[in-house]
């Protein structure tokens, strides 16, 4: 098991927001968390690499307890975030966003950093783009470059923050396929995402979150199809029925 | 309009004079109040509540008291307490350092407050330390926000600096006044010191609109 989350609670001020979370993700599985706004996925994605402080439970990441980690900085260049607004740095072209963090840390020489940039964006399909600012493209451009840029570190885990939900209906394909791509390579990846048709295709699981808990977690066909809890039911008939 | 040119002429040594020292005594005042205006901005981002409560009760202190109270309290109230004399170029750029450094400070403070929260959060999950983060991502991107306001404070301590007059600075309102008090021209007199002010002030606005161009990185 690459990820083990046991029994994690995490609160702001006197708002619980997870209450004993636990669940696991195998190397190469790709786990998709669903459930409606405010139930903890994004949070609990967020406590992964720490961008949030978990109050209780215990994280482990290829075995390594990430609460008790005193070196944050090299422990996060093994998992890549993709937010839902982007976070490129705008005041860096594309090529330079994706080589920031290898070159500053030592990780790649110039030349290397941009090889292995260009193969990246030839990967989301954007080998055009090295010289632009962010400011030019559009969002799904946008994801893809923030893909790329995380994907550049070499991580073993990618996780992904609602990375479709900023984006225009017509742009939401673009991503979601890059995303297909690396499932295809066999990445780790936890995507928090409100696609079911992605995650019904894609995912190995699924898990449905709410109100701080799993409610309910398992293999697509049969979490779509056999929802087992009420409250799963509930959500997927108001999810998949909209027309 | 001959007459006109030649009364400038004649007042122009005096008032040139004048303008020198406004310029000296705000450029001086702003070289100081920028150092004091970056530590007071560290502490009013820091974490530490003591550190808060400095800065807070600093920029409040300043922001209530005008300029021209402050300068008079100084140079006569302080002056008389101690039993000294400041030198008024003293005193004008103490007065004028302490109130353009809360300015700057809250100027500082809110270009990196406005930098958009997950900005660091993407550099950080990269792996970025937090120093590189506030290095190569947060503070281009604050200069940025910031540089308008900066300059426009730089404006208005050079416009303060005429207040300065009251505790008998030579600078450019002084000598126009003691111009006016031998050859009773104020409508001339002034006009030139109000054209001369102008031409300085634009020329810094222009230099502002030029630095806030160059640093456009989208364009």
């Amino acid at each position: 098991m690459i990820i083990e989350v046991d029994n994690l609670v995490k609160s702001f001020g006197k708002n619980i927001v997870l209450k004993d979370v636990s669940f696991h993700v195998n190397q190469g599985e790709v786990v998709c968390i669903i459930g409606p706004s405010g139930s903890g996925k994004s949070t609990l994605l967020r406590c992964l690499n720490r961008l949030e402080e978990a109050q209780g439970g215990s994280i482990k990441v290829f075995g390594t307890d990430v609460l008790k980690l005193k070196d944050m900085n090299a422990f996060r260049e093994n998992i890549g975030m993709v937010f839902q607004m982007f976070n490129l740095f705008p005041n860096y072209t594309v090529m330079q966003n994706i080589t920031l963090a290898p070159m500053q840390l030592g990780k790649m020489n110039k030349k290397e950093a941009e090889e292995k940039g260009m193969a990246l964006l030839k990967l989301v399909g954007l080998e055009d783009k090295r010289d632009v600012f962010p400011s030019t493209l559009s969002g799904g451009q946008k994801q893809r470059i923030a893909i790329a840029r995380a994907l550049e570190m070499n991580p073993q885990i990618m996780l992904f923050d609602e990375p479709t939900s900023a984006l225009d209906p017509e742009m939401v394909g673009e991503v979601l396929s890059v995303m297909k791509k690396l499932a295809l390579e066999g990445m780790t990846m936890v995507i928090v995402t409100h696609e079911m048709g992605f995650a019904k295709e894609v995912a190995d699981r699924v898990i449905f979150m709410g109100d701080g808990v799993i409610i309910e977690e398992g293999p697509p066909a049969e979490l779509f199809n056999n929802p087992q809890h009420e409250r799963t039911q509930k959500f997927l008939k108001s999810v998949l029925e909209r027309v | 309009m001959q007459e006109y040119i030649t009364l400038f002429l004649t007042c122009w040594p005096s008032l040139l004079n004048g303008l020198q020292s406004t310029i000296i005594i705000a450029a001086a005042s702003l070289f100081f109040a920028f150092f004091i205006g970056i530590i007071l901005a560290v502490m009013g981002l820091s974490h530490i509540k003591a550190c808060q409560v400095i800065y807070n009760v600093y920029v409040y202190f300043v922001r209530g008291i005008p300029v021209m109270i402050f300068a008079l309290f100084l140079f006569f109230g302080v002056g008389a307490l101690l039993h000294v004399k400041f030198n008024p170029i003293f005193a004008a750029i103490l007065t004028l350092t302490i109130n353009a450094s809360a300015y700057l400070a809250e100027i500082f403070r809110g270009g990196i407050q406005a930098v958009d929260q997950g900005q660091v959060e993407a550099a950080r999950s990269l792996g970025l330390g937090y120093f590189r983060t506030l290095r190569l991502v947060v503070l281009p991107q604050a200069i940025k926000i910031m540089i308008p306001p900066i300059i426009n404070q730089f404006i208005t301590t050079l416009k303060d600096t005429s207040i300065l007059s009251v505790i008998s600075v030579r600078e450019l309102t002084m000598n126009s006044q003691i111009i006016i008090a031998q050859n009773y021209m104020p409508f001339e007199v002034y006009s030139f010191a109000a054209i001369m002010y102008l031409i300085v002030i634009v020329a810094l606005s222009l230099l502002a609109k030029w630095v806030e161009r160059t640093l456009r990185y989208d364009h």
